[in-house]
Order: C-alpha cells, then sequence, then structure tokens
C-alpha cells in the first residue's frame, strides 16, 4: 500500500496522550482516505447524538493518498467534524502546503479525541510529536500566529491555526493555512472549543509511490487534460477563480441583493480586470497550493493592507450578494475575515440577510450600533464583519450566521435567510441551474456548491464522456433523470478522498479513468472507475447515515421559500422558480434513496458493503 | 536533444512556488517524493509572492569535482550535466565547494540536478514555464 505513510496520529487532549497507529485497513478500501476516512471515523467512534461543542467532537485532519505526489494540486487535506453551524457532519478542505508536509512527517490522518484545559498547539517534526502551552498565541490572530510559530520553530514549518473566532466559538470560525481556509461549517469553532491553537509540522521523509513510470505517465496525462481545457487554462490560469463573475451573471447565477436577483448591470467595477489594470491601487501576488497546476490564488495587496486571496465565492458575497460595486469594501471585508478567520461565503451572506432585514424595518439603526445597513453601504458592511468576526457590539447577534441569528430575532427573519441546513447558500442562483437546487439541497453537509459544482454541466453546457453524460442536459427541467448528477456527486466527492482539488475536475478536466490510474500506479491497490466512484458514494452514503442519526430527513434537503415563490429576475432563468419536490424525487431515485428518510436504502447499503450501517439505521 | 552546453534556467518572476518541480524530480531520481532528495529547490522568501529556485548551473570549472576527495564528480558527456557517479561518501565537501548552494546531503549521499540525462523533467512539469533549458 504505497501513496499512504499508514499511520494515524491519535492525539487525547485532555490525556495529553499521543499515539501512533496504522491506519484501518478496511476504511482504506472502503472509503479510501481523506473526507471518506475521517467520516468512517466519527461513525464508528464517536457518539452520534452529541451536541457539536461536546468534548466528545472528534476532529481529525485526513489527507489522501495522492497528496504530497506530484499529481496536479496533490494538496489537499479533508477536516472532518461534526459541524457547529449546521449539526451534520462537517467536512471542510483546504489547501497549502500543510497536507503534503504532514505527509512528509510520516502521516495520513491525525484525530483529536477531547479538549485540552488551556491553550495548546500540537507540534510535529517527523517521529517528534509534542503538545506546547499556546497561552502566549491566545489572541493572535492567523497571520500572528503562523509568524510566531514560524520564527519559533524554522521558516519550513507549516502552520495550520486558528484566529480570534474560532477563538470566541464563532460558528461560521474557519481553519487557516497560509490564507487557504478550510472555511465552511465552523472547523475553527471546534478548533476553539478543544483549545488547540495549531499545528505546526515538519517532514523529511517520503511518500512513496508503487509505480514510478506509470504515475509519471499519467501525471502527464492529467497535465495534458488540465491545460487542454480552453476556459480552466485560459482565464482561471490567469486571473484565478473571479474569472467565473463575468459568466455566473450572463448566465443569470449571480446572487444580488441577498438573492432578491439574480443579475446585475453594475458588475462592470468588480470585474478581474479591475484589480489587475489598477497597479497604483492593486497589486495581485501570486503564491499557490503545492504541486497546483492551476495556480487559482490570486493575493491581493491594497496600499499597505495584505488583503488575502480573493475567490470568486469572496467576490460575490461581499459584492453584489451585499450590493456592494467596489473592490476596496470587498477587499477590506476579506481582510478582516482573512485575519479573524471566518467563512467569507456565510460572512457575506449573513451580512446580506442582515440588510435585507434593515429594509424591511425588521432590523433598526439601534439594533445595529447606528450602523446605516443598506445594501451597497460597503463601509457599514466592513465594520459589521469586524464585529462579527470579534463578537462585538451588534456582530454578536451575527456571529453565529444569519440561521442563527434569524432564530434571535425572531420568526418574521426567516423568511429572508438563505441557509440549507442552517448553512448559508453560496453564489450560484438555484433558479438559473436545475441541478444545482439539488446540489445545494442535498449536500450533506449544508449548501454547498462544490457537491457537486452541476451548473457546469446544465447552465454552462460542458459534456463529460468519460463519466457517462455525453449530451447536453436542460438547465430548467426537474424532471429528467438525475443519474448523470449522482455520478457527478460523486466524482467530486472522490477529489476529497484522493487529496486532489476540485478545481481540476470542475469544468471536467481530469478524466474519471485518468484519475482511477493515477490511485493505481500511486498506491499499488486494484481500482477503476467505478470502484473509485463506489467509495464516495459509500461516503456519501455514511455521511446521509449519520445526519439521519441526528434528525434529518427529506424536509432538510429543501431549499427556502424564495426560490419556489420568487421568479427569477433576469438571464436564461428569467421568470423561473425551483419545483423542488421533483427535483428531490428524481435524484433519490438515481441515488437509491428512500424518498421520505432521504438514506439509501436497505438493499442499496447491502449492495455497497454496508449491511451493518444499515441495521443501525433499519432497526 | 540541444546541441551545446545545456542548464535549467530560472525566470524567477513567474515562479509561484508550487513546488512541483521538486516533487517530479524527486519521484523520477529515488522513486519516491522526499523534499530533500531533489536536485531542483524551491524556498519561500521573505516576500511574498516571490520565490527563491535553487538548482544547479552545470558551472564549467566544477567547484564541487574539485572538492571531491573521492573523484567521483565529473561532466557526463552526453547531456553535460555534472554528476556524482558511485562512490560518493558523503563527506559534504561539494556541498560546501558549491557557490549557490545547489547540492543537497540526505543519507550520507549528496544529491544534485543531473538534468535527467539530458531532458530535464522538471522543465516540462512547470505549470508558470518558469523553468527552460
Amino acid at each position: 500500500m504505497k501513496g499512504y505513510r499508514d499511520c494515524e496520529l491519535r492525539i487525547n487532549l485532555k490525556e495529553k496522550s499521543i499515539e501512533k497507529k496504522p491506519l484501518n485497513p478496511e476504511y482504506v478500501e472502503k472509503y479510501m482516505g481523506g473526507e471518506g476516512y475521517g467520516i468512517a471515523l466519527m461513525w464508528d467512534e464517536m457518539p452520534h447524538d452529541i451536541d457539536p461543542f461536546d468534548k466528545n467532537n472528534l476532529l481529525s485532519f485526513n489527507t489522501g493518498p495522492l497528496t504530497g505526489t506530484p499529481a496536479p494540486s496533490a494538496s489537499r487535506t479533508s477536516v472532518v467534524f461534526l459541524s457547529p453551524l449546521t449539526g451534520t457532519i462537517g467536512a471542510s478542505n483546504m489547501g497549502s502546503h500543510w497536507g503534503a508536509e504532514l505527509k512528509f512527517a510520516g502521516y495520513d490522518s491525525i484525530v483529536f479525541e477531547e479538549a485540552a484545559e488551556d491553550p495548546t498547539y500540537l507540534l510535529i517534526e517527523e517521529d517528534q510529536v509534542s503538545l506546547h502551552d499556546a497561552t502566549a498565541l491566545w489572541g493572535l490572530n492567523t497571520r500572528e500566529t503562523t509568524d510566531a510559530l514560524k520564527e519559533l520553530h524554522g521558516e519550513n514549518h507549516k502552520v495550520v491555526c486558528i484566529g480570534q473566532s474560532g477563538e470566541k466559538l464563532n460558528k461560521l470560525a474557519a481553519i487557516f493555512s497560509d490564507d487557504c481556509f478550510a472555511g465552511r461549517g465552523g472547523a475553527g469553532a471546534v478548533m476553539g472549543q478543544k483549545k488547540l491553537k495549531a499545528i505546526v509540522v515538519r517532514g523529511n521523509g517520503s511518500v512513496e509511490v508503487a509505480d514510478p513510470e506509470g504515475f509519471m505517465e499519467m501525471q502527464k496525462k492529467a497535465i495534458q487534460e488540465l491545460r487542454s481545457e480552453e476556459y480552466t487554462w485560459g482565464p482561471v490560469h490567469g486571473y484565478g477563480t473571479p474569472s467565473w463573475l463575468d459568466g455566473s451573471n450572463e448566465y443569470g447565477l449571480l446572487p444580488v441583493d441577498n438573492f432578491q436577483k439574480n443579475q446585475t448591470d453594475k458588475l462592470d467595477p468588480i470585474l478581474p480586470s479591475e484589480l489587475w489594470n489598477n497597479r497604483e491601487k492593486f497589486d495581485v501576488k501570486r503564491r499557490t497550493c503545492y504541486a497546483c497546476q492551476l495556480g487559482c490564488h490570486k493575493f491581493v495587496v491594497m496600499g499597505d493592507v495584505e488583503v488575502g486571496e480573493l475567490e470568486y465565492e469572496t467576490i460575490a458575497a461581499f459584492g453584489p450578494r451585499c450590493g456592494v460595486y467596489d473592490y476596496k469594501h470587498i477587499s477590506m471585508a476579506n481582510y478582516y475575515t482573512s485575519i479573524y478567520g471566518i467563512d467569507t461565503i456565510s460572512a457575506g451572506a449573513t451580512v446580506s440577510a442582515a440588510m435585507e432585514w434593515y429594509e424591511k424595518g425588521i432590523l433598526t439603526k439601534d439594533d445595529l450600533d447606528g450602523l446605516d445597513l443598506k445594501f451597497g453601504n460597503g463601509e457599514a458592511m466592513v465594520e459589521l464583519i469586524r464585529k462579527m468576526c470579534l463578537r462585538e457590539g451588534c456582530g454578536e447577534l451575527f456571529a453565529d450566521g444569519s440561521y442563527w441569528a434569524g432564530e434571535r430575532i425572531g420568526e418574521k427573519a426567516k423568511p429572508y435567510v438563505m441557509t440549507v441546513k442552517k448553512m448559508e447558500i453560496s453564489a450560484c442562483d438555484p433558479r438559473g441551474a436545475a441541478s444545482m437546487a439539488i446540489s445545494f439541497g442535498t449536500s450533506e453537509r449544508g449548501a454547498c456548491h462544490m457537491r457537486p459544482y452541476s451548473a457546469s454541466i446544465d447552465a454552462f453546457g460542458y459534456l463529460f464522456p468519460d463519466l457517462g453524460i455525453e449530451e447536453a442536459k436542460d438547465p430548467f427541467s426537474e424532471t429528467e433523470s438525475k443519474e448523470w448528477l449522482k455520478a457527478l456527486k460523486e466524482y467530486f466527492v472522490v477529489t476529497n478522498l484522493i487529496g486532489l482539488c476540485d478545481f481540476n475536475v470542475i469544468n471536467m478536466e481530469i478524466q474519471p479513468s485518468t484519475m482511477a490510474e493515477l490511485y493505481v500506479k500511486t498506491t499499488g491497490l486494484p481500482c477503476d472507475k467505478a470502484e473509485l466512484l463506489r467509495k464516495a458514494e459509500r461516503t456519501i452514503a455514511l455521511e446521509r447515515a449519520l445526519n439521519y442519526e441526528r434528525g434529518f430527513r427529506r424536509k432538510d434537503d429543501h431549499l427556502p421559500k424564495r426560490f419556489m415563490n420568487e421568479p427569477a429576475f433576469g438571464g436564461p432563468a428569467k421568470g423561473r422558480t425551483v419545483n423542488m419536490d421533483a427535483a428531490l424525487d428524481r435524484f433519490y431515485e438515481a441515488c437509491h434513496f428512500d424518498a421520505e428518510k432521504a438514506i439509501p436504502t436497505k438493499e442499496h447499503y447491502a449492495t455497497l458493503g454496508m449491511a451493518k450501517v444499515a441495521e443501525v439505521l433499519y432497526r | 536533444m540541444k546541441p551545446g552546453r545545456i542548464k535549467i534556467q530560472v525566470n524567477a518572476s513567474v515562479c509561484q512556488g508550487c513546488r512541483v518541480c521538486e516533487s517530479v524530480c524527486s519521484l523520477s531520481h529515488i522513486g519516491a517524493v522526499n523534499p530533500n532528495q531533489t536536485g531542483i529547490k524551491i524556498t519561500e522568501t521573505k516576500i511574498l509572492g516571490k520565490f527563491k529556485q535553487t538548482v544547479c548551473q552545470q558551472c564549467i570549472d566544477m567547484p564541487c569535482a574539485s572538492a571531491c576527495p573521492e573523484n567521483v564528480i565529473t561532466r557526463d558527456r552526453y547531456s553535460g550535466a555534472v554528476v556524482i557517479g558511485d562512490g560518493c561518501i558523503g563527506c559534504g565537501a561539494c556541498q560546501e565547494a558549491c557557490p549557490i548552494d545547489a547540492i543537497q546531503m540526505w543519507n550520507n549521499t549528496a544529491v544534485k540536478c543531473d538534468l535527467c540525462g539530458g531532458l530535464p523533467k522538471c522543465v516540462s512539469a512547470c505549470p508558470r514555464q518558469a523553468l527552460s533549458w
């Protein structure tokens, strides 16, 4: 079993004990690694009904078998936990160089049990693993923490850490690693609750590959596939993800004013070219994750403010969604979320909900420390974000996201909360792409645009023959078969298991058969395209099982009412609403789900080799 | 094959520090990825978005070869690369002699760029065309 380092690091933060043990071979065979490995651990070892802030919440950092190899963007680490934001499983992944370093140090996964009493950080230097006092770091922001730890231990050490938001158990808190974030679901708050400030890693070991020559051939093929996709290797390679703004707006997928509209004519000032062509105001630096071909990260510096990586989702969340069309305020909002460490998507979405509450008279200036929170008021947005991050003043009300703010405000606020399973919908209007309604609705971790980003297929018209998607799909039909969406979702989840970045598949670049070959050449284990997808299907089935145990059913796979009742404002989808029930029926059929329970049927669990899981669910 | 003396040339301003060159180098030479057994090395600098690339420039006067007490460092007649032959005792004299610190010591052996025998793999793997030969 090459590729893997075959070592799981177990840290009990209360006992301060450190244990190294081989990976569980059953998990590797069934779920491969990464997200799947973490979920399997949670299912087997964690009580299913605990509160996410319970000390028994199992927090794990899981790399995939390809992490650390030269396969395209083989840098990913999946952070798996019970999400304080949603109450569902939490699976959030990040790039940077940390995951590869962890593999070089000799570990595939780190699992944290229980909680420390005092601030702590973990230091891993090869086989020397130790827990240290982090009292001096507590209260520092993400970049200060990283710098302090690098100063202390060495320039080449890689750091993941939380900022003040994580310490304050902000349910939107993210985990930071060199301006890459495990953003969604509140992973940072789980670290904060465990009083775990940072993990520092340095490794000098080898990630072995079963068939180096075969691997190099497949790696070349994968690179070729990536480089031959025009859009990926054109605008995204050059401008990064902000290049999606234009297309997203044109196809009526862009959230404007908290999803009141799906298109805007004011986009020009925030097109990515504005960042590049304004050299006196903005300096764009480039720094990529480990082994990344694409290089989507564009680090923006505005005057003396090191803003951080500006992504499509961030710009859309702080920009059109809040009615703000200038980079100055979007950049400042991103700066605060970066240094204090919260999820930019949810942060922008929460502010936009607050703006709508303010405009509808549900909130007044008195509730907002005097902020005039109209759509388009960038200054007020930035100030509210800062307050949210630090739970200052009125920020306390919004610090845990729009769902929890809505709960605190009352019934009249709830229709304007744009969440699924309490997580804010990201920047893609489901009225513009029928499949995205299902992706957001049925995502196991709450509204997520990467499970899968299916608008590429039905709205933008990509095909994916190697995955069985040979004909164009209708972006406005809920009733056509969703077999293709099942396959696409599994393929997106495969990237989380194997340790590659989703951007390798978002525009159908790397083919599933190439991916399977990469896995085979790396590990030496037998696998093909079908088995690859099967591993992802098992992971999804187990995530569904855990959610089911926690009370999640079909009703929780629904979108907010706005998408069913208010017709789309513009673009090809003009006048359209979502028919969620029909969409869910088709998707559940394709996935062999029980229509009410929203989990695979007993028989289907048995076909997946998960009869034991079904016994628990169908008892 | 390119005629004349070749070496890896670097355009530092376009490197974004992904280290795929390191990874590919290590994998194709030792069959595993190890950040210390690479002929090319990318390190972060204090300036954000600027990286330092260290790779052997296949010097004409070969200070490493002069320093080697075992005389195992020679110029490959086919590729023109300065290569470490069998018999390295791991003394580290070549590393000390190298003016640009392009030789790494690992497990008592010197590691340096050998131009992959003439067709450097890091060059084709670099997504930013920061490397050429």
